[in-house]
C-alpha cells in the first residue's frame, strides 16, 4: 500500500470538484472526480480508492444510494460526505449519513486544511484496521496449519497391532490444543502411554506439545526408564530447555502387556479409569498419589513413592482423558461429575467396543446436555489385543488398494465356501462405498478406516468404524425394509447418489446375505455393523 | 462579489491570482445554470424544487465564497419551506438582479 492516498470525489456541481481539486493539488493525494453516481461506481470498480468523497444531493442516483450500492460489496471503505445541509442542523440527514459506521460528513467550505486533516486521519484508521486484518487472517491461518501439524503428531486415532488396540477423541478448543498423548513400544511388549495437558490454548501451547512428543520418543531409547525419574527429566525439560512459561498436568504409564502390569504417575492430571466387563469401572492415582503439574519448580522431583503399581486384567479396558472432558459444561454452566463419567464407561461395558467407545462417552454427554466445550478435549481407550480372542480386525488407510487385501484376509477365516464369499461379498461393498464414498468429498474422506470379524452372541458380525461423511447404508428408497435400518434416515437424500457407486447392487448383495445392518454417528465416529445370517449347519 | 470570491479562495486553496478566473468562471457556469432552473420554473416552480435548487447552490456559493449570493439563496429556500409564493417571487427576483451584478463584473 503506498502512502499516496487515492481519492474519488463525486459530485454533479463542476465547481465543487475544481475546489475538492484545488484542496488535494500536490503530494500526497491521488483525485478521480466524477459529477454522477453511475460513472463513480464504473471507477469504484476499476480502480482501488483508499476514500469516498460524495455529495448528498445529485440528480439520478443520490449520494445515500450510491454509499447502499458500494456497501453491498464493500462494507468498510470510508465515505465523507461533503455537504451544506448539515447546517440546517437537519436530523434526520444527519442520521442517514452516520448510522454507517464508515461514513463521516463535513460541511463543503470546510477548507484545506480540514478536508486533508480529516482525509488523511479516517484513511490512516482505515488502512490500520485493514492491516489489522491481514494479520489476524495470517494468524488464523497460521493457528489452523499449527492445528493440521498437531494432528499429524499424534498418534493415529485408531491403532490396532498384535499388542493393543487403541482409539482416541481429540478435539481442540480453538484449531490448536494443548492436550497431547502418545502411546510407544518401547520393545518386550511393554509400551509408554503418556497423556498431557499443557496450559492455554495458543500456539505455545502447540509448540510445547510438538517439543514434549519429540523428548518422550527420544528417552524412551533406554528402554530400563522408571515412570517417576521419566517425570522428573520432563519436569527438569520443561522448566530449563524449554523455559516455559506454561505448565503441565501429565499421566505417564509404563504397561507391561506381557505380565499385565501397569506403574503409572501423575502430575496433577485425572487418573487412569480401569474398566472391565462385570466389574466396577476405578479410577487408579485420583487424589491419593501423584505430584504437583510438571513445569512448576525446576528442582521438583516426582518420587517412587507417589508411582502407583498394580496388576490388571486381560479384558481391562484402559480410558485416559484430560480436564476439558470434566469440564464441559451443560446449558446451565454446570459440569459434569466424575461418577457420572463412571456409569457412562460402565453402560457402555454391557456392549464393549474400545474403538467406539470415546466416541461414545462424547456422544452420550452431549446428550446429556454437557456439550460446551470450554477447553480442548481427549479421551483415549486402550485394551489388551489378546482379551479379543476370536476377533480378526485391522485398521487400514482409507485407499482402494487395501480393499481386496482385507476381503481376502478376512474371508479366509472359514472353510465354509460359502460364508467366505458373502464375507468377501460384504466387506467391498463396505470398504468400497466408504472410500468411494468419501473420496467424492476430501473433506468428508475417511483417513483410517477399523474393520473387524468375530462371532457374537452365536452370530458372525463385521463391525466397521471410520469418521468420513454420514453415509446411508440402506443406500435406496427401501429404508422401510424391516431387516435394514439407520439412525441417520434423514441424510438420505443427500448422500444416494453416491451410494454403493462401485456396484450398484451393493444393497441387494447386503440384504441377502445379512440378518441385519446397523449403522449409527457418534461424534464423528461412523459404526457400521453387518450380522450374517446364521448357517444351516446342513446346507 | 467577484473581489470576495477572489479572497475567499486565495484563502482556502492558497491560490495566486491567474488561477482565480478559472474558478470564478466555474462559479458563473453554475450561477448560470441556477438561473436557468429558476427562469424555467419561474413563479410556478414547486417548493421541493426551489429546495433543491438552493441546496446546489448552498453548495458551490459556500466553496467559493459567495456568500453574499448564499445569503438569498438560504432566503429563497426559507421561502420555499414555508411555501410563501410571494417571498419566493421576490428572492427569486433579487437573486436575477445579482446574476447580472455578477456577470458584469466577469
Amino acid at each position: 500500500m503506498s502512502d499516496v492516498i487515492k481519492v474519488l470525489a463525486v459530485d454533479d456541481v463542476e465547481a465543487n470538484l475544481m475546489i475538492i481539486r484545488g484542496c488535494l493539488k500536490g503530494d500526497g493525494f491521488e483525485l478521480v472526480t466524477c459529477t454522477n453516481a453511475v460513472d463513480a461506481l464504473q471507477k469504484f470498480k476499476e480502480q482501488y480508492f483508499d476514500i469516498l468523497l460524495l455529495d448528498v444531493i445529485m440528480p439520478g442516483i443520490d449520494g445515500f444510494e450510491l454509499r447502499k450500492l458500494i456497501r453491498a460489496t464493500d462494507p468498510d471503505r470510508p465515505i465523507i460526505f461533503l455537504t451544506s445541509m448539515v447546517e440546517d442542523k437537519n436530523m434526520t440527514m444527519l442520521n442517514q449519513i452516520t448510522w454507517d459506521a464508515n461514513t463521516y460528513y463535513l460541511n463543503k467550505a470546510v477548507g484545506k486544511k480540514t478536508l486533508i486533516q480529516k482525509i488523511t486521519e479516517v484513511v490512516t484508521t482505515y488502512r490500520r484496521k485493514l492491516m489489522e486484518h491481514k494479520y489476524s487472517d495470517q494468524l488464523e491461518e497460521e493457528r489452523v496449519l499449527a492445528g493440521d501439524i498437531q494432528k499429524v503428531l499424534l498418534p493415529n486415532w485408531c491403532i490396532c497391532n498384535d499388542e493393543l488396540l487403541f482409539s482416541s477423541i481429540y478435539v481442540p478448543y480453538m484449531h490448536v490444543s494443548g492436550d497431547l498423548y502418545e502411546i510407544i513400544p518401547f520393545g518386550d511388549s511393554k509400551y509408554l502411554f503418556f497423556i498431557g495437558d499443557i496450559s492455554g490454548h495458543g500456539l505455545s501451547a502447540a509448540l510445547y506439545m510438538a517439543a514434549v512428543q519429540s523428548w518422550l520418543k527420544m528417552t524412551l531409547r533406554d528402554n530400563d526408564i522408571k515412570i517417576h525419574d521419566l517425570m522428573s527429566s520432563l519436569n527438569r525439560y520443561f522448566c530449563e530447555d524449554l523455559r516455559s512459561k506454561n505448565y503441565m498436568t501429565a499421566l505417564a504409564a509404563i504397561i507391561d502387556f506381557k505380565n499385565n502390569h501397569i506403574s503409572l504417575h501423575s502430575a496433577g492430571h485425572p487418573g487412569l479409569i480401569f474398566a472391565s466387563p462385570g466389574k466396577k469401572t476405578v479410577t487408579v492415582s485420583d487424589t491419593k498419589k501423584g505430584s504437583m503439574p510438571l513445569g512448576w519448580m525446576a528442582d521438583a522431583q516426582y518420587p517412587e513413592s507417589e508411582n502407583v503399581d498394580c496388576d490388571f486384567e486381560d479384558d481391562t479396558i484402559f480410558v485416559a482423558l484430560t480436564d476439558g472432558v470434566l469440564d464441559m459444561t451443560n446449558e446451565d454452566g454446570q459440569t459434569m461429575d466424575e461418577e457420572d463419567l463412571h456409569s457412562i464407561i460402565q453402560f457402555q461395558l454391557e456392549n464393549p467396543n474400545v474403538v467406539a467407545l470415546p466416541y461414545r462417552i462424547r456422544g452420550i454427554m452431549a446428550k446429556m446436555g454437557f456439550d460446551k466445550a470450554p477447553d480442548d478435549f481427549t479421551i483415549v481407550a486402550f485394551q489388551k489385543r489378546s482379551a479379543r480372542k476370536g476377533i480378526l480386525e485391522r485398521v487400514i488407510p482409507a485407499r482402494l488398494p487395501e480393499v481386496d487385501k482385507i476381503a481376502q484376509e478376512f474371508s479366509a477365516i472359514t472353510d465354509d465356501l460359502r460364508q467366505s464369499t458373502e464375507i468377501d461379498l460384504c466387506v467391498r461393498e463396505y470398504l468400497n462405498n466408504i472410500i468411494v464414498h468419501g473420496s467424492h468429498d476430501k473433506k468428508k474422506a475417511p483417513d483410517l478406516i477399523y474393520i473387524g470379524i468375530g462371532e457374537e452372541k452365536g452370530d458372525l458380525v463385521l463391525q466397521g468404524a471410520e469418521r468420513g461423511g454420514k453415509w446411508d447404508i440402506t443406500g435406496s428408497r427401501e429404508t422401510n425394509d424391516p431387516q435394514l435400518f439407520t439412525p441417520e434416515a434423514g441424510e438420505k437424500k443427500e448422500e444416494e447418489e453416491n451410494l454403493f457407486a462401485t456396484s450398484g447392487r451393493g444393497i441387494q448383495i447386503i440384504k441377502a446375505i445379512t440378518q441385519y445392518v446397523s449403522y449409527e454417528t457418534n461424534s464423528g465416529l461412523n459404526e457400521t455393523k453387518f450380522v450374517f445370517n446364521r448357517r444351516n449347519p446342513e446346507s | 462579489m467577484k473581489a470576495d470570491i477572489s479572497a475567499h479562495l486565495k484563502e482556502l486553496l492558497e491560490l495566486e491570482d491567474e488561477e482565480i478566473q478559472e474558478f470564478y468562471d466555474a462559479f458563473i457556469k453554475e450561477f448560470n445554470k441556477s438561473c436557468e432552473e429558476l427562469q424555467e420554473d419561474g413563479v410556478d416552480a414547486d417548493f421541493q424544487k426551489l429546495r433543491i435548487i438552493t441546496h446546489t447552490m448552498f453548495g458551490y456559493c459556500e466553496n467559493m465564497g459567495a456568500m453574499d449570493l448564499f445569503a438569498l439563496a438560504k432566503e429563497l429556500n426559507a421561502a420555499a419551506k414555508a411555501a410563501d409564493t410571494p417571498a419566493c417571487r421576490e428572492s427569486i427576483q433579487k437573486i436575477f438582479q445579482m446574476h447580472e451584478a455578477y456577470l458584469a463584473e466577469g
